[in-house]
């Protein structure tokens, strides 16, 4: 089934606070559709998309964030409300300290500017010291870029304190430029009516 | 950075085998052993103090 794209800039704009991980669930309703195009209503949001053939307005859909680039999300339309069980969860792996890793998901972004489409995995850890992170890893020919969600208050502090380090370690690691992006993570609400 | 073995089986059961490039396992590897002691120093200052080594 063909994806829906969103222009990022917009959504971002009517809701900022929306969590956009890749593999997140999110509720929108089709207020209007006109041709190929339509309205859609996502999180408050009323946003101009691509909407596949068998979409009418008044259709509530469940999508999934298949992809995040700095421009547009990429939503794929779940085919029917999701049953338990029917998304199965990530993998998740304990670690000796007490916490876990769980790979959210690996996926090619859109090509950017220089035509070189980054490598993406996006991973969560739970620790017992800074709680939920996710952690969003991308690497091109010229750049690895890491971006760590973390809960607002002493988790992001220290991380912002250890940024630098961070920085250096992914530049020796992967042999490239390195950028980090530290964020607030937002409230882990997985489904948006 | 090389990996070691633990690392490698690591990436292995989360999934991001040997057809992930091998700069982006080692950004990987980095990062979370960046988050593993950002955790271990958050950890360590919300023990009470005769807890703490």
């Amino acid at each position: 089934m063909r994806p829906l794209a969103v222009d990022l800039v917009l959504l971002r704009g009517q809701a900022p606070d929306l969590p956009l991980a890749v593999g997140r669930i999110l509720a929108a309703r089709v207020i209007e559709r006109h041709g190929e195009q339509g309205i859609i209503n996502l999180a408050g949001a009323l946003l101009t998309a691509e909407l596949p053939d068998e979409v009418q307005a008044g259709d509530r859909l469940r999508l999934v964030v298949r992809e995040t680039t700095a421009d547009r999300v990429v939503l794929q339309m779940m085919q029917s409300p999701p049953q338990p069980g029917m998304v199965p969860p990530p993998v998740e792996v304990p670690l000796p300290n007490g916490g876990r890793i769980a790979l959210l998901g690996r996926e090619q972004s859109a090509r950017g500017e220089d035509g070189e489409a980054a490598k993406v995995v996006t991973l969560r850890y739970e620790g017992p010291g800074v709680g939920t992170v996710e952690l969003r890893v991308a690497l091109d020919a010229a750049l690895v870029h890491v971006r760590a969600a973390l809960a607002e208050g002493a988790p992001l502090t220290r991380a912002r304190e250890g940024s630098s380090a961070l920085r250096a370690a992914l530049a020796a690691a992967a042999g490239r430029t390195a950028e980090v992006e530290l964020v607030a993570r937002p409230d882990p609400l997985d489904v948006y009516a | 950075m090389p990996e070691n073995p633990d690392q490698g089986e690591l990436l292995a059961r989360l999934g991001l085998g040997a057809d992930v490039p091998a700069p982006l396992r080692a950004a990987v590897v980095a990062a979370l052993r960046w988050i593993e002691q950002i955790d271990r120093e958050a950890a360590h200052s919300q023990a009470p103090p005769r807890d703490r080594v």
